[in-house]
C-alpha cells in the first residue's frame, strides 16, 4: 500500500473518531464539554493536515526519486500477522468463558508450532511450564485472582 | 538528631536488612510484570507485615517499592515492554539499545541511573524534608494548572519526524485522557453508556497495549530477528568515564524526580517524562535522543527512583500521599496503629527514621541485587523473538487483568494494542500520546478548579507568580521547538560575530 | 541447538527465582491459613462458615474502604471461625463491584461488600447507567460513621462557626469551599448544610478527601467540607482550624468543636462504613455474621485501634442499619433532585 493510501485511512478514521466524540460532547454540561471540544477541533484539523503532509511529501518524492519507498519496507508475512493476530483475539475471547488454565497452554503450544518457533518437545514443556509458573505465581503467592471459566 | 542516628541503628538490624532484602527482590519482579504494580504488591503483602514490628514492615515496603520502579524498566528495555508506567519513557532510547545489542550496557546504565536517583532522594528525606514538606501544600489548582501546560509542551520536542503527527498524537492522548467521570460536573464524559468505562481508560492498561502487543505482532511480522542478541560478555557497568559524562543529566533528573514526587498527584510516570525533556533541552547532541542515546536513557531511570524518596516527604511530614503507592503505604502504617500526619516525625519517630533509613539502604540493596537480577534477565534477548512473541501476550492479558480484575480491561488493552501497531507503521509517535494520556485529566480539573476560585477570571493563572514563571516557562519551550528560534540563534551569533571583528 | 540450551538455562533460572521467593514468603502465608482452618475445625458450632468468605472491595487497595476490611477482618475471623478474602474490584465509585453483588454472585453468604454510605445510595441516585438499588442488599452491619466537619485554613480569619455564616450572610457566595467530588458524602453534606441555613457558597469539587483539605490548608479555598477521620490530626497540629462537627454530640478528641445542631442547625451528616450481602442470603448465615458485629462492637482492643486512626465506632446491626441506608437514600434523592438541573 502507498504511503499515501495509509495516511488517507488514517485521516478519515481520525476524523470519523472526533466526529463521534463531538456528537457525544453535545449531551454534556457545558463546563464538561468545553476543553474536550476545543481539543476535538484540533484534532480534525490535524488529521487534515496530515493527509496534506502525505500528499505533498509524494509529490515531492515523485520528481526526485520514483523508486525510494519500496527499499526500505522489508516484506511483511501478512497472513503470519493476522494468523497471530487473530489467535490473540479468540484467546482473549475464549480465556474468559474456558478459563485461563486450560486455555492457555493451548493457545502457547499452537502459536509456538505456527510460528516454528521451537522443537515440538520444547514447545509443550514451554506451553505447560510457563502457565502453570503465572498460575503459582498469580493465585497461589499474590492471590490474585485470574479468569478461571468453567473450572470456577 | 538522636532520632536519625536511632533510625540507622534500627535499619542496620538483621530483621530489618532480611525486610529490605526480601522487599526488594519481590519489588524487581513485580515491577517487571506487566501489570503488577508496586501499589498492588504492597496492598497485597500488607496483611502479611501484621506479624512484625512495625518497622520492619514499612522498611520492607518501601524497599519494594523502590525495587518496583527499577524493575519496570528491564523489560522495558529488553522487549519494549514497559513493565511500570513510570518505565515508558525508559522504552525511547533503551530499547534502541537493546536492538544495537546493547542491552547489558543499557541495564547497567538503567541500573546506575537508579542508584544515583534513589541515594539522591534518600538524602533529601534524611535532612531536608521537614522544609519541603510545607512546599507540597503550597501547590494548588493553579499551580497545578501551568504545570500541565508546561508537560504539554513536552509533546513538541518528542514529536519526532513530524511535528503535525506529534501533535495529533498528543491531542488524541488528552482527548482519551478525558474518558469517564468528570470531577467537577459529576457526569459522565465519553462512556457511550457503559458503566466500565466510568473511571476512565486506566493508563497502566492503555500503556501494555500500546507498547507491548505492536512488539509481540513486529516480532513475528518478519523472518529475520529483530533484536540482535547481546554479546555474552557485554560489559554491563558503564566505565567511570562514562558515568562522569553522565554526572549533569543524572543530577538533573534526580532533582526533577524528588520534585515531581513532591506534588500530591503527580508520580513516576510523569516525572520521567519531564526529566527526558530537560535532558534533551540541555544536552550539546539533542538529535541523538530516541536514537539509543546513554543521556535519553538515564534521564529517566535517575527521575523515576527519585520520586521514591520524593513521594515521601508529603507522606510523612504532612499525610499526604504523594503518589498511589505512597498512599498503600499509609494504609499501611494506620493498620500498624500509627496515625499518618504530622505527627508521624515526632510521635512515631523511630519507625518514621527507620522508614527513611530505608530508602537510603535499599538503593544500595537495589544496586546489588539488581545486577543479580539484572543479568539473569539480559537472557531474555537470546529467547528467539518468535517464542518471545505468545510470551508478552500471555503476560499482558493477564496482567491486565490482575490490574481491576476486569475481563473489559484486557479487551481495552488488545484495542489499544492493534492501534498501537497501527500507529507504528504510520510513524506516528506513541510518546506524545502517553504524554496526553497522563497530562489531561490535570489540565482540565484544574484549569476548571482555578477558575472557580478565581471567580472565572484567567488572570489568576498570571497572578500567582510560580504559575506565572511556569508558564512563561512554557512559552519558551514552544518558541525554542518553532523553526523560528533556529533562526534566531543564529542572527544571535552573527551578531557576535560582527562584534567580536 | 545452541539457542535452546540457552532458552532452557534461563527458563530454568527464571523458575529457581521463583521458587526461591515463594519459599521465603510463602510459609507465613501457609501458617496463616492453617490457622483459620484450626479455628474453623475447633469452633465446632454451627455449619457456617466452611470456607474463606469473599469481600468484594469496590475500590483502589488502600482506601477507606480497604481500611474498614483490614481493621475489621482480623478481629471478625476470630468471633466468625472463618476466614476471609479480600477481591478489589474498583470502578464506577463502587458501582462495578455493586452492581456484580446485585446480579452475579451468589447469595450463599459467602460473599459479601463494604458499603460505604451516603456513597452506596448517591451512586445510584446520580447516574442511571447503573443497575443496582438499595433493595439488591441484605445490609449487614454498620461498623464506624465518620462525622463531617467544617475545616478553615489555619490562618483563616474565621475562628468560630458564627464568623463564618455571619460572613456569608453579608456576602452571599463570598467564600469557596472544597468538597471531595460532585456525589460524594461533602458533597451531600455541604448541600444539606446550604439548604437548612440558607447560606450560599462557591463549591469547589476536588476528587477525594485529601486534595479537598489540602486545598484548604494550602489557601486554595476558604473552607473545606470533609471528614473528621480525614482531618483529625492535621487539626492536631495546627494545619487546620475545625468550626464545626456534624454529628449528633460533641468529639471526645475534640471538645471545644461545637456540634452544629447546639448551633441551631439540624444537620447530622459523614460518611459511613460498613459490611452489606446480596439478598436473600441464607437464614444461619446472617444470624452468624449479626452475631460477629455484636461481638466486634464490644471488644476493648478493636475500640481502642479505632480510637487511634480517629475513627468513631458506630455499630448497627441488621434491620437497624438497613432502616439507616434507607433513610439516607430518601434524603440524598431528596436533596439531589433539587439540585439535579445545575449537574445536567
Amino acid at each position: 500500500m502507498s504511503t499515501l493510501i495509509k495516511h488517507s485511512v488514517a485521516s478519515i478514521l481520525v476524523l470519523v473518531f472526533a466526529i463521534v466524540f463531538y456528537i457525544e460532547s453535545l449531551k454534556l454540561p457545558e463546563t464538561a464539554a468545553r476543553l474536550p471540544q476545543v481539543i476535538i477541533i484540533v484534532i480534525a484539523f490535524l488529521a487534515v493536515a496530515m493527509f496534506v503532509e502525505a500528499f505533498i511529501k509524494r509529490n515531492k518524492t515523485k520528481t526526485a526519486n520514483n523508486e525510494a519507498e519500496g527499499e526500505d519496507i522489508e516484506k511483511i508475512n501478512v497472513i503470519r500477522l493476522l494468523v497471530f493476530g487473530a489467535a490473540i483475539a479468540l484467546y482473549i475471547f475464549l480465556i474468559n468463558i474456558i478459563g485461563y488454565l486450560i486455555i492457555t497452554p493451548i493457545f502457547s503450544f499452537l502459536t509456538l508450532m505456527y510460528l516454528k518457533a521451537t522443537k515440538l518437545r520444547i514447545a509443550i514443556l514451554l506451553s505447560i511450564g510457563f502457565t502453570a509458573f503465572i498460575y503459582g505465581l498469580f493465585v497461589e503467592f499474590l492471590s490474585i485472582p485470574i479468569p478461571m471459566g468453567i473450572l470456577a | 538528631m538522636n532520632e536519625i542516628m536511632s533510625g540507622l541503628i534500627n535499619v542496620l538490624s538483621i530483621w530489618n536488612l532480611l525486610a529490605l532484602a526480601v522487599g526488594m527482590i519481590l519489588g524487581l519482579f513485580v515491577g517487571s510484570m506487566p501489570g503488577l504494580s508496586a501499589t498492588m504488591a504492597i496492598a497485597i503483602l500488607l496483611p502479611l507485615t501484621f506479624g512484625m514490628d512495625p518497622a520492619t514492615g514499612i522498611t520492607m515496603l518501601t524497599s519494594l517499592y523502590m525495587g518496583a520502579m527499577y524493575g519496570g524498566s528491564i523489560l522495558a528495555i529488553l522487549v519494549r515492554t514497559p513493565g511500570t508506567p513510570a518505565a515508558a519513557a525508559t522504552v525511547m532510547d533503551g530499547y534502541k539499545m537493546t536492538e544495537r545489542g546493547q542491552a547489558g550496557k543499557a541495564l547497567g546504565i538503567s541500573l546506575i541511573s537508579s542508584l544515583v536517583g534513589g541515594i539522591v532522594s534518600g538524602i533529601v528525606l534524611l535532612t531536608v524534608a521537614p522544609l519541603l514538606g510545607k512546599l507540597a501544600l503550597s501547590i494548588g489548582a493553579v499551580e497545578l494548572f501551568a504545570i500541565a501546560v508546561l508537560g504539554l509542551t513536552i509533546i513538541a520536542s518528542l514529536a519526532a519526524g513530524s511535528v503535525i503527527k506529534g501533535l495529533l498524537a498528543g491531542s488524541m492522548g488528552l482527548l482519551i485522557s478525558f474518558i469517564g467521570m468528570d470531577p467537577i460536573t459529576g457526569t459522565p464524559r465519553f462512556t457511550f453508556g457503559s458503566i466500565y468505562l466510568f473511571d476512565g481508560i486506566s493508563f497502566v492498561i492503555a500503556l501494555i497495549g500500546l507498547f507491548s502487543i505492536p512488539q509481540a505482532l513486529k516480532l513475528v511480522e518478519k523472518d529475520k530477528e529483530v533484536i540482535k542478541a547481546s554479546k555474552i560478555k557485554d560489559k554491563m557497568l558503564p566505565s567511570w568515564q562514562e558515568i562522569k559524562a553522565l554526572k549533569g543529566t543524572l543530577t538533573r533528573s534526580s532533582v526533577i524526580g524528588v520534585f515531581t514526587g513532591l506534588i500530591p498527584g503527580t508520580g513516576g510516570d510523569t516525572a520521567s517524562w519531564f526529566s527526558y525533556n530537560e535532558a534533551k533541552r540541555f544536552s550539546k547532541q539533542k538529535n541523538k535522543f530516541g536514537t539509543g542515546h546513554t543521556e535519553g536513557l538515564a534521564a529517566p531511570e535517575a527521575a523515576n527512583n527519585a520520586v521514591v524518596g520524593g513521594a515521601l516527604i508529603p507522606t510523612i511530614t504532612l499525610g499526604v500521599p504523594g503518589s498511589s503507592t505512597t498512599a498503600v503505604l499509609l494504609g499501611g502504617l494506620m493498620i500498624h496503629g500509627i496515625m499518618p500526619g504530622p505527627t508521624l516525625m515526632t510521635e512515631h519517630a523511630e519507625v518514621t527514621y527507620t522508614l527513611l533509613w530505608a530508602v537510603l539502604f535499599s538503593s544500595i540493596f537495589l544496586f546489588v541485587l539488581g545486577l543479580l537480577y539484572t543479568r539473569l534477565a539480559v537472557g531474555v534477548t537470546k529467547i528467539p523473538g518468535k517464542v518471545l512473541a505468545p510470551i508478552i501476550v500471555l503476560l499482558c492479558v493477564i496482567g491486565t487483568f490482575a490490574v481491576n480484575n476486569s475481563m473489559v480491561d484486557v479487551f481495552i488493552m488488545f484495542a489499544f494494542g492493534i492501534v498501537g501497531y497501527f500507529i507504528d507503521k504510520l510513524n506516528i509517535p506513541v510518546a506524545p500520546l502517553v504524554v496526553g494520556m497522563i497530562l489531561g485529566m490535570m489540565l482540565d480539573t484544574s484549569l476548571h478548579q482555578s477558575l472557580l476560585i478565581g471567580d472565572g477570571s484567567w488572570l489568576i493563572f498570571l497572578q500567582n507568580p510560580i504559575s506565572a514563571i511556569l508558564l512563561f516557562i512554557a512559552l519558551i519551550s514552544i518558541f525554542q521547538s518553532t523553526p523560528l528560534f533556529d533562526k534566531f540563534i543564529q542572527l544571535y551569533n552573527k551578531r557576535l560575530r560582527q562584534d567580536s571583528k | 541447538m545452541l539457542k535452546v540450551g540457552l532458552l532452557k538455562k534461563s527458563v530454568g533460572l527464571f523458575f529457581l527465582a521463583l521458587i526461591l521467593v515463594l519459599a521465603a514468603c510463602g510459609n507465613t502465608e501457609e501458617t496463616s491459613n492453617a490457622e483459620g482452618s484450626n479455628e474453623e475445625s475447633s469452633d465446632g458450632g454451627g455449619e457456617y462458615p466452611t470456607k474463606p468468605i469473599e469481600v468484594l472491595i469496590g475500590f483502589d487497595p488502600g482506601g477507606g474502604s480497604d481500611q474498614l476490611a483490614q481493621l475489621t477482618q482480623p478481629y471478625l475471623k476470630d468471633y466468625l471461625g472463618g476466614s476471609f478474602a479480600n477481591e478489589y474490584k474498583p470502578g464506577a465509585s463502587g458501582g462495578i463491584a455493586w452492581t456484580s453483588i446485585a446480579q452475579q454472585t451468589e447469595n450463599d453468604g459467602y460473599t459479601i461488600t463494604i458499603t460505604p454510605s451516603p456513597q452506596v445510595v448517591t451512586n445510584y441516585l446520580i447516574n442511571s447507567e447503573l443497575q443496582y438499588t438499595l433493595d439488591d442488599f441484605d445490609p449487614i452491619a454498620n461498623v464506624v460513621t465518620d462525622p463531617a466537619v467544617i475545616v478553615v485554613p489555619s490562618d483563616s480569619e474565621f475562628d468560630t462557626y458564627e464568623d463564618f455564616a455571619k460572613y456569608l450572610e453579608e456576602n452571599p457566595k463570598g467564600l469557596n469551599v472544597s468538597h471531595s467530588g460532585v456525589g460524594g458524602d461533602d458533597f451531600f453534606s455541604l448541600l444539606r448544610w446550604k439548604r437548612q441555613t440558607d447560606l450560599d457558597v462557591e463549591m469547589v469539587p476536588y476528587d477525594g478527601d485529601g486534595p479537598s483539605w489540602q486545598a484548604a490548608a494550602g489557601g486554595d479555598v476558604d473552607a473545606s467540607f470533609n471528614n473528621l477521620g480525614v482531618v483529625f490530626s492535621q487539626i492536631k497540629e495546627g494545619n487546620l482550624k475545625a468550626l464545626a462537627l456534624m454529628s449528633e454530640e460533641r468529639n471526645e478528641m475534640l471538645p471545644d468543636v461545637p456540634t452544629l445542631k447546639e448551633l441551631g442547625v439540624d444537620v447530622v451528616a459523614g460518611s459511613s462504613r460498613g459490611y452489606s450481602a446480596p439478598k436473600g442470603i441464607p437464614e444461619e448465615a446472617k444470624q452468624k455474621l449479626y452475631e460477629a458485629f455484636e461481638k466486634l462492637s464490644e471488644d476493648e482492643e478493636f475500640k481502642e485501634q479505632l480510637k487511634e486512626v480517629a475513627l468513631p465506632l458506630d455499630v448497627k446491626v441488621g434491620e437497624e442499619y438497613a432502616d439507616y441506608l434507607k433513610q439516607e437514600e430518601e434524603v440524598s434523592s431528596e436533596i439531589w433532585e433539587e439540585v439535579k438541573h445545575e449537574y445536567e
